[in-house]
This record gives structure tokens, C-alpha cells and sequence, in this order.
């Protein structure tokens, strides 16, 4: 089957008086239509960065430097502004943070939707509007009134079916979700997760979904791509990474989770994250990780095939 | 229940302005000056010799002004010459009436002052978001410190200034007044030209101020605002640059503008004083002036009367629209 989407050697620096700050750093993958594809990594690995910079909206000081992104056979660095504007929300579209304000709270629901469908230049009178609105948030599974609210008049679950509704308003062929569940319940999480598991589904699109909730991407993502100091670590189905993990890294993240099976005290991963400004030589994992060699201070691993479908950048994977 | 709250917003005005007439009623009468009697002495000095009987008539103008009456019934009555609008008499410039004085300067202060306001506003504003937007021309970047400089200059002295350069060397500009002497007030085009050239220079004094401090506090508000995350969803769904601009950064930056302008409205009657006796404008301001040079108290209590209905005026409207701009502020909660 053919990507949809392919990222390839991606890359992007933040510019810093002590030198730059590789946020990505070679990152490649292709993700498959109607695919899953799960980001996971801790604060500062880079993974909202690499979501950000596959829509191009990477901010000064920050600067893609390197790789190829292309859609559907498109490559998007050939586009210019206008071609790029075109392609968000139409081609790849975002649902934010769950945490976040992301509904402009001075214009109606309804509004917020007129807007991208006016900007992507379908012209609707006022009645074909309506009705597209109600019918996308129904999809969500809000009821119709919705559209004619503030978005201070609904809860934080609403607000978030109401961005996922907004992203799929054009039937993008990728959504790209940045932890679309953070600082929501799990109750609520879970009703966010089943209507984008649904609305991806019925539209048949591929989503990127971010985020370090193991237990979220166990149970939504085919394939989960891990992400440290900016690279991608491991990407594998999520069986495999559940089951074998072959990164030393990814088998601590996965041996950190409980379950109800182990006993006795939970094991984090010793250490801290390193700087991204100030990484150590070789593999960025190695003073953290309990199988380094001498080789892995000095030689930064590839990624590699290292089983049918699995790929692992560590020597000894 | 919204008519409710409208209600009962007024009813504060009521009270604020209440308040402040009585107010302007008792703290005149604290300076233990008696008008009646500073005016008649002035007059006798003006005439050369001492004047046999100013007690007498000092008394008659008294009973005249209503002045000899107990406190309490002078500020009844005054309470009620309020309701109706009617401030009295100047006592520098009897027969004429408080109110005809007034309402014959404020035409040039809101003229003057109204325009100057809402034209450095208006400057202000769009130069400030365009200051702080990424994709804004590149010399605007340069406006930044010359705006900074003269907004640190008081407008009256920079008023000076402009009068030393255009009207003094240059004489591009008429150095006083709102209108030329001898001109006849009509509604010809000669004589709105006529005015036009004599607000100039004071116009300018003030807007070159002002238009760097509205900059200012809008470039402020526009990178905060621009920071807000339903600005990066708004670039994530693919909305053009404009609509960005307009509808999701400048929209939710202006509001406290919108608070700053309708105060900076309601300011103007009192804010005329300095620039308009610098600029011998024939405003409200040149007038309270002259008023509290000739200790003409009912004269000063009518123009601070005026200025402060027209702040709670300003303060009232705000209330009543700012539900209509920000949808998170609503009429109920407060």
C-alpha cells in the first residue's frame, strides 16, 4: 500500500545563543491510509514539534532544516504560503490540545466553522451553513443549538468535539491530534477518543495521534512510533512494542507502566532527559540506559530494521 | 432580568452623579472665600477709589444669588436648579447664564478634543497591531522609537514647541485662538477652513502624544493575544492571514482600547484645561480656567458638573455595550 503521508529525514532546529537546539532530528516514517499511528516520548522529546513542522507551522526561532514531507505524492516544501495554507484543515488537519483554549472565545461556534469553509473558498448561504454545521456536530455527537454558542458556554469535553469537528469539516486525509485528551477526566477522555476513533473511521483517514499516555495509545494506535531526545527511537505495531519492546529505552518506558500482573514497587527510568542543546556523544540514551557499551558513547546508532515491521535505532536491538 | 441589571446600572449613575453635585456644592463653600464680596472689591479697586456701601451691596446680591439662605435650602434648591439643568448665573459675568456659557464652549472642546481622541484612537490602534504583526511591512519597525520619544513628551510641551516651529518661525499656523479675529461665526466654508487651520496646531500637539501611548498598550495586548492558542488553531485550519488579523487577534486585543477610549472620551471636557489655555482655544477648559481665576463658583460647580456627568456618561455606556463585544461578560454575573 502507498503512504499517505511521508516524513523523511525531517528535521528542525530552534536557534539558541549557546548554539542550535535539534527539537527533531532526522525523523522518517510513512504512515499508511486509514493508519493509526501513535507519537509517544516525554516532555521536550520533540513529538509536538514534529507534528507542528509537518503543517509547517514551526515559529522563529525555530527553523525546519532539513527532510521532505509529502502528501499524497505532493511535497509540501515545494508549496508556497498560499499552497500550504490550502493544504491545512483541507489536506492535514489539527485537533489541539485538549488543555487548551482553542476556540477563539469571541465568535460563535458556528462562526469558527464559517470561517476555514470561507478561507478555503467554498462559498454556503447561511441555511447550507447551518445545516453542515449541525450535521459535523452530530458527527461529534453534539446536539445542534451548539453552533450558536460561545465557547465558554460548553464543558471541556464539548470543546474538544467541537475542534475535532472542525478539523474533519473539510474530510482531511490526515488529522493530526496533539494530546487531544490532556487535562480532561477519564470519562470525558474516553468519550473524546471513541468520537475521534469514530469520526477517523467514517472518513477513512489516517491520524497521527501525540502523546506519552501509554495506556491511551495501547488501546487506540495500530502502529506507535517512540520518540527521544528528538529522534525516533523505536516505531513498531503497537503489539510488538507492548510485548517486545527492542529499545532499551522503550523497554523501560513499557516496564514503568503497571499492571495487574506485577507486584511490588513500580520502576521508573533513572536520570533525567537529556538537554537537547547539550547532547552527550553517541547515543543520547546511553547514560541513562543499563545496556550501554563503549561503543554507544562514541556512535550514534542508525535506525534500523531490526524485525519485519519494527524498526529501532540501538546497536544492540 | 437584563432589563433588570440595565436598570439598576443607571441607577448607579443616578447616584454617582448625586453624589458628585453635592460634592460640588459643599467644597466650594469650604474655601470660606465669599465670591460676591472678592468680585465687588475687584471692581472698586478697577474703579479707582474706595466705594462707600460695598456691605450693602454685597447683601443685595446675596438675597439676588439666593446666597444669604441657610446651607440646607441653598443646596435644595440647588439640588433641584440641577435637576432641571439650570446652574445660575456667572457671577464674574452677570446676567449671563452658567448654562449659556457652558454650552457655547463645549461645541470647540468636543470638537477638538472629541476629534484628536478618536483620530489618535484610531492611529494608534491599527499602527500598534500592525507593530506587533510577524508580517507587517518592515519599516514600520522603525515608527517604534520616535513614537516612544514623543509619548514621553507632555503634550502641552510639545505643544510649545510646535507653536515655537509653525506658527512663531514659519507662521504656517495661526498662533491662538479657534478663530481668526473679526471673523463672523457662520457656516461658510471660509470660516470652517478658518478652523480647521487654528485646531491644527493643537490637534497635533495632542495626537503626536497620544497616538504613541494607544501603540503602545495595542502592540501589548496584540502579542499576548497573538500567543493565545485558538490563534495557532486558527493558522492550523488554514485561515488566510487577514482573517487571522482581524477576526482572531485584533478583535480580542481591542477590547481594553474600547475601555480606555470611551474613558479617554469621557476625560475630555477636563483634560481640555492645559492645551486649550495654552492655545487660548475658546473651549471648556479655557473657561473653567477663567472660572477659578475669578473664584466665579457657579461657573466652576456648572463645568465640573458637566465634566463628571459626561465620565459617568462615558462609564455608563461602556457598561452597557462591553456584554455586546465580549460574550464572556454578561449583564447577570455582576
Amino acid at each position: 500500500m502507498n503512504a499517505i503521508l511521508k516524513v523523511e529525514g525531517l528535521k528542525v532546529e530552534f536557534e539558541h545563543p549557546l548554539g542550535a537546539v535539534k527539537a527533531v532530528d532526522d525523523v522518517s516514517f510513512a504512515l499508511l491510509p486509514g493508519e493509526r499511528l501513535g507519537l509517544a516520548g516525554e516532555s521536550g522529546s520533540g513529538k509536538s514539534t514534529m507534528a507542528l513542522s509537518i503543517l509547517r507551522m514551526i515559529k522563529p526561532p525555530g527553523r525546519i532544516t532539513g527532510g521532505r514531507v509529502s502528501l499524497d505524492g505532493i511535497e509540501l516544501s515545494a508549496l508556497d504560503h498560499e499552497g500550504i495554507r490550502r493544504l491545512r484543515l483541507a489536506g492535514i488537519a489539527m485537533v489541539p490540545q485538549g488543555s487548551m483554549n482553542s476556540l477563539n472565545p469571541f465568535i460563535r461556534i458556528k462562526a469558527q466553522f464559517a470561517d476555514a469553509f470561507r478561507d478555503h473558498g467554498l462559498k454556503l448561504t447561511s441555511a447550507e451553513l447551518e445545516t453542515r454545521v449541525a450535521e459535523l456536530l452530530r458527527t461529534v455527537g453534539l446536539p445542534p443549538h451548539v453552533a450558536n454558542l460561545y465557547p465558554h458556554e460548553l464543558s471541556g469535553g464539548m470543546k474538544q468535539r467541537a475542534c475535532i469537528a472542525i478539523a474533519i469539516c473539510l474530510r482531511p486525509k490526515v488529522i493530526i491530534a496533539d494530546e487531544p485528551t490532556s487535562a480532561l477526566d477519564v470519562v470525558v477522555q474516553r468519550q473524546v477518543m471513541e468520537t475521534l476513533a469514530r469520526v477517523q473511521r467514517d472518513l477513512g483517514c489516517a491520524i497521527i495521534l501525540v502523546g506519552h499516555d501509554m495506556g491511551l495509545m495501547a488501546q487506540f494506535v495500530d502502529r506507535l512510533g517512540v520518540m527521544y531526545a528528538g529522534r525516533l527511537v523505536e516505531l513498531a505495531p503497537i503489539a510488538e512494542i507492548i510485548t517486545r519492546p527492542r529499545h532499551p529505552y522503550t523497554q523501560a518506558l513499557i516496564s514503568s507502566l503497571p499492571s495487574l500482573e506485577k507486584r511490588g514497587a513500580m520502576q521508573g527510568i533513572p536520570g533525567l532527559a537529556p538537554l537537547l542543546r547539550d547532547l552527550p556523544p553517541g547515543c543520547a540514551f546511553h547514560p541513562r540506559c543499563p545496556q550501554a557499551q563503549a561503543r554507544c558513547h562514541t556512535e550514534k546508532p542508525a535506525v534500523r530494521e531490526v524485525a519485519p515491521n519494527q524498526q529501532a535505532a540501538c546497536h544492540f536491538a | 432580568m437584563q432589563m433588570l441589571a440595565i436598570l439598576k446600572r443607571c441607577g448607579v449613575f443616578v447616584v454617582i452623579v448625586w453624589l458628585a453635585a453635592s460634592l460640588n456644592f459643599f467644597l466650594p463653600k469650604l474655601s470660606g472665600q465669599d465670591p460676591v464680596r472678592t468680585k465687588l472689591l475687584q471692581q472698586a479697586q478697577l474703579g479707582g477709589y474706595v466705594q462707600q456701601g460695598i456691605d450693602e451691596m454685597v447683601k443685595i446680591y446675596e438675597v439676588r444669588f439666593g446666597l444669604d439662605r441657610p446651607l440646607w435650602q441653598q443646596y435644595l434648591s440647588y439640588l433641584g436648579d440641577v435637576v432641571r439643568g439650570d446652574f445660575n448665573f456667572s457671577i464674574a459675568n452677570y446676567p449671563r447664564t452658567v448654562w449659556d456659557m457652558i454650552s457655547e464652549s463645549i461645541p470647540w472642546t468636543v470638537g477638538l478634543l472629541g476629534m484628536t481622541t478618536l483620530l489618535s484612537f484610531v492611529i494608534g490602534t491599527i499602527l500598534g497591531a500592525l507593530l506587533a504583526w510577524p508580517r507587517a511591512p518592515r519599516w514600520m519597525a522603525w515608527l517604534m522609537p520616535p513614537l516612544w520619544a514623543l509619548h514621553a513628551i507632555p503634550f502641552f510641551l510639545l505643544g510649545l514647541i510646535l507653536m515655537y516651529l509653525l506658527a512663531f518661525q514659519v507662521q504656517w499656523l495661526p498662533i491662538f485662538g479657534g478663530y481668526s479675529m473679526g471673523a463672523v461665526p457662520s457656516l461658510s466654508i471660509a470660516f470652517v477652513l478658518d478652523i480647521i487651520r487654528h485646531a491644527t496646531l493643537p490637534a497635533l500637539s495632542i495626537i503626536l502624544v497620544a497616538v504613541g501611548g494607544w501603540a503602545l498598550s495595542m502592540r501589548g495586548m496584540m502579542v499576548t493575544t497573538m500567543g493565545e492558542d485558538y490563534v495557532v488553531f486558527a493558522e492550523g485550519k488554514g485561515l488566510k492571514s487577514l482573517t487571522i488579523f482581524s477576526r482572531y487577534c485584533l478583535r480580542n486585543a481591542i477590547l481594553p482600547q474600547i475601555t480606555a477610549l470611551a474613558l479617554a472620551l469621557g476625560q475630555i471636557l477636563s483634560g481640555a484645561v492645559l492645551v486649550e489655555v495654552i492655545f487660548g482655544y475658546p473651549g471648556i477648559g479655557t473657561l473653567l480656567f477663567q472660572a477659578i481665576r475669578e473664584n466665579d463658583h457657579f461657573l466652576i460647580q456648572g463645568i465640573v458638573f458637566t465634566v463628571i456627568v459626561s465620565l459617568g456618561l462615558a462609564t455608563l455606556i461602556l457598561d452597557l455595550v462591553y456584554p455586546l463585544l465580549d460574550p464572556r461578560i454578561s449583564y447577570r454575573r455582576t
